[in-house]
């Protein structure tokens, strides 16, 4: 359940663009309320006016609006602050001039999975639903990670694009632009949706998303206060103690080492009318004390009654299943808390492990399925 | 063929050997009979680990052991260095178990060893096991049993369940490959099976999870070659669809991607679907212990 990179709001993504010479419109951004009303003043009507999300779908949610005047903007300003998109709440409003432009085109750049390569595509129109335009208005460019970007492509792609026409060098620079973007900041995806071109050729990004590779962020201590923003309290709790954990819909805690087997636990589950309420990935350790804390998070999860039991999921190789037994029986005390948990374990010690938790009185099981069941029944 | 050499027994460096996680794998590869001939970490040169002689680069690790292969425990951030260190030192195969790559590096990293001619399996793998004879990386040592499954997975506690369930089950295997939980890998789904193939078992075994297109891609290749005795698992059928922001990658992923797209893809070329782990376990044995 890895993430797709930290996605950077609307307006930060154009501060980026911004330095790398790519144009953008007119626009102040606004967290809160303060102070729109001279930000107003400042860019004059119509303008509009976006909610800066960090999930795609903004559009379709109703967090965009065109204003003709003052109130209706202040009021659409109101309004968006206060929503959620796909469950997320909008951290704030890009406040930004109309761009009045007679041709749209689609922009990006991202990782190509089985090329293992970057990726430009190019698209004759832009727009919400560009995903479903025909295939042969866009087009694809595998490039050379190891080498510059090349005019070849940069020449392919303009001309594509706007055939020689009013704007071909602006579309050539901004690809470059995006490129140069796309390698040094450890982009997982730079994409311009629309392009907008003037009437006199200019090229100007309306819209601007950026994904920045998560496992780069050592690279990019500037940003790494930004990620982690849309994650629950438990998520940030446990991703400061570099745990990788998941709030989902259901009502059973799963804590199980490797992903693969985290996701195997929550299908199984589901056979038997359960469902996830907190997927925890232990990752690969034998350290005692980390278990115990992983073990901390879903009780405290359990205590405040958000999930109703408890599957501890494992599969003994580098996690000794003696090693899990040996923190389930000091973290795990309370009656209440160990009677909504049933552990199941695999692999090395099993046999060790199984007598231990038998002897205190916990619900093991070395079945998968009959584990799920028993997680599934003992909800209270 | 590319990956011809990662099915080969070779003379195995350990790169990134003095870390806690290079000293304990080094011990149970040693244990399963791996031809372990030396470490490398810079600035250590002239140590001993487990009886092997540490280098304090892989040119000199090579020189002096004829190693041909490597596993790497180096930390992401070293990792791409370390890396390019082992191509330009003429390693054929190089076993990458370092976590949380950034991608650009993987990029990098997988470019470079396709010009050389360089088999890489990972980043983020348990490696592999060519079972009875060699292991290289971090899978336990107890859970195989000698026999002529080939198992290839994208996952790594998933994998050592279901490979000791089969052997649990009676159901050996020749070949266990962990192709690695990362969305770059140097040998992807449709590549490790072509390869094990080569081995010709008696039922290839393919544990997937959702994202990406490598189970698509592979079940092309099965239908292509006609291949049977093929048997899959495909983990996060329950999960929800993954947060997306752009339109990128629902132009390029165009219907793939999800858990039943895949299952609906490899049942069409004829792969035998478990829908739990035990289910996969009992259509294996169904099919092929006879």
């Amino acid at each position: 359940m890895n993430g797709d990179g930290m996605n950077l709001l609307e307006h930060e993504a154009k501060d980026h663009f911004r330095r790398y010479r790519i144009s953008t419109p007119r626009g102040l951004f606004h967290r809160d309320m303060t102070g729109i009303a001279g930000s107003l003043a400042n860019l004059g009507f119509p303008l509009i006016v976006k909610a800066q999300t960090t999930v795609g779908g903004r559009g379709k949610a109703g967090g965009i609006h065109t204003a003709m005047h003052a109130q209706e903007a202040l009021e659409a300003c109101e309004r968006i602050l206060g929503m959620h998109v796909a469950g997320m709440k909008v951290h704030g409003v890009l406040l930004e001039e109309m761009i009045d432009a007679p041709r749209e085109i689609y922009l990006a750049i991202t990782i190509d999975q089985p090329s293992r390569c970057p990726l430009l595509l190019a698209g004759c129109a832009g727009g919400m639903d560009v995903e479903s335009m025909p295939p042969q208005t866009i087009r694809r460019w595998t490039l050379d990670p190891m080498l510059p970007l090349s005019d070849d492509v940069l020449d392919q792609a303009s001309q594509f694009l706007l055939r020689g026409g009013l704007g071909t060098n602006e579309v050539r620079s901004t690809i470059g632009a995006m490129w140069r973007l796309f390698r040094n900041m450890d982009c997982e995806l730079v994409e311009i949706n629309p392009l907008m071109i003037t009437d006199s050729g200019k090229a100007i990004a309306a819209d601007a998303k950026v994904s920045i590779d998560d496992d780069s962020l050592f690279r990019h201590v500037e940003l790494l206060d930004r990620s982690g923003r849309d994650l629950t309290d438990l998520e940030k709790m446990a991703k400061e103690r570099g745990f990788n954990l998941v709030e989902l819909p259901g009502d059973i805690g799963v804590l199980a080492n490797g992903a693969g087997l985290t996701l195997a636990a929550l299908d199984t589950l589901q056979r038997y009318g359960g469902s996830g309420g907190t997927f925890l990935d232990l990752g690969g350790t034998d350290d005692p004390d980390r278990i115990s804390e992983a073990l901390g998070l879903l009780s405290y999860d359990l205590a405040r009654g958000r999930i109703r039991s408890l599957l501890v999921c494992i599969f003994g190789g580098i996690t000794r299943c003696d090693t899990v037994a040996d923190a389930m029986m000091h973290t795990i005390i309370d009656r209440n808390v160990k009677a909504r948990t049933v552990v199941r374990l695999r692999g090395n010690n099993e046999e060790e492990a199984v007598q231990m938790l038998r002897l205190a009185n916990f619900n093991v099981q070395t079945d998968l399925d009959e584990a799920c069941q028993q997680a599934v029944k003992v909800r209270t | 063929m590319k990956g011809g050499s990662l099915l080969t027994e070779h003379r195995v460096l350990v790169q990134g050997i003095t870390g806690k996680q290079g000293q304990h794998h080094t011990a149970q590869m040693l244990e399963y009979g791996t031809k372990i001939v030396g470490g490398v970490t810079p600035g250590k040169g002239g140590r001993i680990v487990h009886g092997v002689p540490v280098f304090n680069d892989v040119q000199r690790a090579v020189e002096r052991t004829g190693a041909t292969a490597s596993v790497v425990f180096v930390p992401a951030a070293n990792l791409e260095q370390a890396v390019v260190e082992g191509i330009e030192a003429g390693l054929e195969t190089m076993v990458i178990i370092t976590e949380r790559t950034p991608l650009h590096d993987a990029m990098h990293i997988l470019a470079l060893a396709r010009r050389r001619g360089v088999d890489v399996l990972g980043p983020n793998c348990p490696g592999l096991c060519l079972v009875g004879h060699s292991k290289v990386g971090i899978m336990p040592n107890r859970i195989f049993r000698e026999g002529d499954l080939a198992v290839v997975s994208r996952s790594g506690t998933l994998t050592y369940e279901v490979v000791h369930a089969l052997s649990s089950a009676g159901l050996g295997q020749s070949v266990v490959l962990g192709l690695g939980g990362d969305r770059l890998l140097g040998t992807d789904m449709r590549e490790a099976v072509e390869m094990v193939l080569e081995k010709r078992p008696s039922g290839v075994v393919m544990i997937g999870e959702i994202g990406g297109q490598m189970e698509e891609e592979a079940s092309l290749l099965i239908k292509e070659l006609g291949v049977e005795n093929v048997f899959a698992y495909v983990a996060g059928v329950s999960a929800p669809p993954a947060r997306r922001m752009g339109h990128a990658g629902a132009i390029v992923s165009r219907g793939t991607g999800g858990a039943w797209d895949k299952i609906q893809a490899l049942e069409a070329s004829g792969v035998a679907v478990g829908r739990s782990l035990g289910g996969l376990v009992e259509l294996i044995s169904n099919r092929v212990s006879e």
